[in-house]
């Protein structure tokens, strides 16, 4: 019984290839995230299911997952200081353009230990491979300014790896929760799921969110784009009353 | 209580903005000074980015200096003569400086610039007030009340043509240095973020020989003005004003300024002018340090935005 199993399992290996004949569906618990006046983070549930190549069988395992979330591009610079002429000075620096504002890639299990080197290199990008790829200018030493950057972004808690984030509630059931900090950009987020199987991605998927001010912060950031001049002397008048209230108030 | 901040993207405690805010406004109050030279920093030390708070601090200096100049104006304590020559200059100044501030971000040389300005003028304003302020104070202690400078002494600025005849202050002088002190702090003013207030006072008190009474009344005003121009032309050009966090800031500051503003009452003149000399000189010696000192990190990161260049 358990031989023929495996027979028809191997039949439908062999039939499911090339790679990528597994499918995928997965969503995220929040497809906008609004930022209100009370904004400190916020937490998205991602979760999915792998399903199987053919209507009516069910998805051959054992699977991995990974999930790697890319923030809106911006363009950073990392300097370093260095004395010259005896003072601290920014002098070194490596510029990064286009470099996601936000990153994560996290998996059920470590990614170098279920998915093919070269793999990796192709279809994922690791956060090593992310700043490597949108270094476009330096006057130091490169490896150094990559590790750095990749530093500084763990720090402020924008980049992040981590290898044991996704659960499986099922063989084919995942689920990871992914924490965006209180300085998430704003903008357009991209989330690709890999379903890896004996070291190869078999079925991957995108999808977007959105994180976005709402309400008066949504008011006040489209206020100081669209009317700049207004809205500075909106400021001042604030500031004027203010002032004048107080003074008001606190007279004696 | 954690506040977003719309403009600035980060989330900072409403309490600790009201707090510095309030601390900032009392000095304020207290010298006649914007504090900017102090809010500035404060502010990207904690973590708000540097053109937001450069920019940001303009309306916390304008409502702080509002409730100020109001309790001086109901005592009398303004030149509006004098505060008008002196705005003049100043906007010039601040149109400068802003075209210096550019200059300098496209050679990727502010934040040096920026250290280095902070240095020198707080360094050597705060020096010379020290010193003046210890002589002044060591003088009175021997030899019982100070003799003060009467109105009428004439020094080099008193020769200068244009001359104007201000009441309130009882002056008759050139309207050139006036425009020219205005012009200087408003250009020092908008490149290193801040009022001027108190490199202005010194320069009134010894250079045109203003009397105490109008001294601060009249830079507060000064301030006023300028820096709403100032915060006008940021939100207009960089759109990095953060109404929420000036706000937050000026709720603080007004409450500080009245307290400040009754606080210096109490105070005889030299002994103010030691305590912001050692403020002053304090700021000075932490960007000193900042200068000299190897860092514990010495990477950093920041972000590109439009038009700026490595």
């Amino acid at each position: 019984m358990s031989a023929r199993l495996l027979l028809v399992l191997l039949a439908l290996l062999a039939f499911a290839r090339p790679a990528g004949a597994q499918g995928v569906v997965f969503a995220s618990s929040d497809p906008i995230v609004s930022i209100t006046s009370n904004f400190s983070g916020a937490t998205i549930t991602f979760f999915g299911n792998i399903e199987p190549s053919i209507e009516g069988t069910i998805a051959a395992g054992p699977f991995d997952v990974v999930l790697v979330v890319r923030g809106p591009l911006v363009d950073r610079v990392v300097r370093r200081k260095s004395r010259q002429f005896g003072i601290m000075l920014n002098a070194d620096y490596a510029l990064y353009e286009r470099l996601p504002s936000f990153y994560r890639v996290l998996s059920s299990r470590p990614i170098d230990t279920i998915i093919d080197p070269a793999v990796i290199g192709e279809r994922i990008v690791t956060m090593e491979d992310q700043v490597d790829r949108t270094l476009t200018a330096s006057t130091g030493n490169v490896q150094l300014f990559n590790t750095e950057a990749i530093r500084l972004m763990e720090t402020a808690d924008l980049f992040r790896t981590d290898g044991r984030a996704i659960s499986f509630l099922s063989p084919t059931f995942f689920a990871t929760r992914v924490g965006l900090p209180a300085n998430v950009p704003n903008g357009r987020f991209l989330a690709q799921v890999f379903v890896v199987r004996n070291g190869e991605i078999v079925a991957e998927r995108s999808q977007s969110f959105f994180v976005e001010k709402t309400g008066f912060e949504r008011f006040l950031g489209d206020a100081a784009r669209n009317q700049p001049l207004l809205y500075g002397i909106a400021c001042v008048l604030l500031a004027l009353l203010t002032g004048w209230l107080g003074g008001v108030l606190f007279r004696r | 209580m954690q506040i977003y901040l719309p403009i600035a993207e980060i989330s900072v405690s409403l309490f600790f903005l009201v707090g510095i805010g309030g601390a900032i406004g009392f000095l304020s109050g207290l010298f006649g000074v914007g504090g900017g030279f102090l809010l500035t920093p404060l502010l990207i030390f904690s973590g708000v980015p540097s053109p937001v708070a450069v920019a940001s601090v303009t309306g916390q200096v304008v409502a702080a200096s509002t409730s100020g100049a109001l309790s001086y104006w109901r005592r009398g304590g303004i030149d509006l003569q004098l505060a008008l020559f002196l705005v003049i200059g100043g906007a010039l100044g601040a149109t400068v400086g802003v075209w210096i501030f550019d200059l300098l971000r496209n050679l990727g040389q502010l934040d040096l610039a920026i250290s280095l300005g902070y240095l020198i003028f707080l360094g050597s304003i705060g020096t010379l007030m020290l010193v003046e302020a210890v002589r002044s104070l060591i003088r009175s202690r021997k030899a019982g009340p100070v003799q003060r400078r009467l109105p009428g002494q004439h020094n080099w600025v008193h020769g200068l043509p244009l001359r104007m005849r201000f009441k309130r202050s009882k002056l008759y002088i050139s309207v050139l240095p006036v425009m020219g002190i205005g012009f200087l702090i408003g250009i020092i003013g908008s490149l290193l973020g801040i009022g001027g207030g108190f490199i202005l006072v010194p320069a009134l008190v010894y250079i045109l020989r203003v009397p105490g009474a109008v001294v601060i009344g009249t830079s507060l005003l000064h301030v006023l003005a300028v820096m709403a121009v100032t915060c006008i032309l940021h939100a207009s050009q960089s759109q990095s004003v953060d109404i929420l966090l000036a706000f937050c800031l000026m709720v603080g500051s007004v409450v500080g300024a009245q307290f400040g503003a009754s606080a210096g009452q109490y105070l005889r003149g030299d002994q103010l002018r030691a305590l912001l000399a050692i403020i002053v000189l304090g700021v000075a010696i932490r960007f000193a340090l900042s200068l000299l000192l190897t860092p514990e990190d010495p990477f950093s990161m920041a972000v590109l935005s439009f038009g700026e260049s490595v």
